[in-house]
């Protein structure tokens, strides 16, 4: 069979008819691409910094009588600026949704977004918990808090050295963390997008 | 008045909307869904569309980008090319050789790659290399070589499946 022949069957007509309640009924489901699936990973990952921030910072402001109401404050802080990085990444994610430029535009644009989506996940997500672990060490110096870390009291060169040890070790566990949450997330969806741009530009 | 012309878009494009989700989906549900989510992007666009491009291109541009990049359910897709009930096939299929030769069609399309699909579907649809190249961004020169690839391929998957 030649392909003519398969022109020829692919003209013939069909029964092909979208009725009016098909179609509002299609217009009111969600949408089902990797874009929206991120974008509801990213909605469940702010309800999570809510759900989170408010039960962290009620404990802080109530523990010790209170003493440690300033760490509840870096919270909400913390939780502030994690809004500002909710709705920069969800624009971002928006951008990524039009879908009416060539084939070859839409890959790149998805691409070239999704890239800067991840670096952000991955450079917020490491830098959290060194800034947060050094904001604590000083907030423990300055209201002397009575705490001891394998028997080392807070305000000692010991305690400093154990201190910043066992930051680091977390420092690198959630760097190492990110990146496999970032790979097993949009890992395969880069890949996809690298790959049908590699077969557009083959020659 | 938007909502109308949308309509009418729709409906002039239903032919087409149901064979790229013929030719990218394998079962009947990844089939419906690709369906819904092209005209929910179709529907999206739609108030953007200022005339830039022809409506026809505009529109298979929506289709195929929506098409590539759709999540399909790939456990489902082991069973190949069963043929939906209510979605796709002609009228005069009552002539079992015509259902056959569709499944053909559809089976030696399906063994290509999704941007290769694209390529077929506009090639089928008899859309100018000028055109397929404002849809799919590749230059005409590009698209001559790997069209010329393609048939072939077509060719030989037709060829598997016939005999």
């Amino acid at each position: 069979m030649e392909l003519d022949e398969l022109e020829k069957i692919w003209k013939q007509p069909g029964h092909h008819s979208l009725l009016q309640p098909d179609i509002e009924q299609a217009l009111r489901h969600r949408a089902r691409n990797e874009v929206s699936r991120m974008r509801g990973n990213l909605l469940s990952e702010l309800w999570v910094a809510l759900v989170s921030v408010v039960l962290v910072s009620v404990f802080y402001f109530t523990v010790l009588n209170g003493r440690l109401w300033e760490i509840g404050w870096i919270y909400i802080l913390l939780l502030l600026v994690f809004l500002v990085y909710y709705f920069a990444k969800s624009r971002l994610l928006k951008g990524m949704l039009s879908s009416t430029g060539s084939v070859r535009q839409h890959l790149e644009t998805q691409l070239k977004k999704l890239d800067t989506y991840t670096r952000w996940y991955m450079l917020t997500g490491t830098l959290l918990v060194p800034l947060l672990m050094t904001c604590f060490y000083f907030l423990l110096q300055y209201k002397n808090i009575p705490l001891q870390l394998q028997g080392v009291s807070v305000g000692s060169d010991s305690f400093a050295a154990l201190y910043f040890a066992c930051t680091a070790v977390l420092s690198a566990g959630s760097y190492f963390f990110n990146k496999w949450n970032v790979d097993v997330r949009y890992g395969k969806y880069i890949k996809r997008l690298k790959l049908l741009l590699a077969e557009l530009d083959e020659p | 008045m938007l909502e109308t012309a949308f309509l009418q878009l729709l409906q002039a494009h239903t032919g087409i909307l149901h064979k790229v989700c013929n030719l990218y989906c394998r079962n009947n549900t990844d089939r419906q869904d690709l369906l819904q989510e092209m005209m929910l992007q179709l529907w999206k666009a739609f108030p953007g569309y200022r005339g830039e491009a022809k409506p026809g291109t505009w529109m298979y541009r929506v289709v195929l980008n929506t098409a590539i990049t759709h999540i399909r359910n790939e456990k489902k897709q082991a069973q190949v090319l069963p043929l939906p009930g209510n979605l796709i096939l002609p009228e005069e299929d009552d002539s079992s050789q015509f259902n056959e030769q569709w499944k053909m069609l559809q089976m030696a399309i399906q063994r290509l790659t999704d941007i290769e699909k694209a390529m077929v579907v506009l090639y089928l649809e008899k859309k100018t290399y000028a055109e397929m190249e404002e849809i799919l961004g590749v230059r005409q020169g590009a698209l001559r070589v790997k069209m010329n690839r393609i048939k072939e391929k077509l060719r030989q998957n037709v060829h598997l499946y016939t005999h």
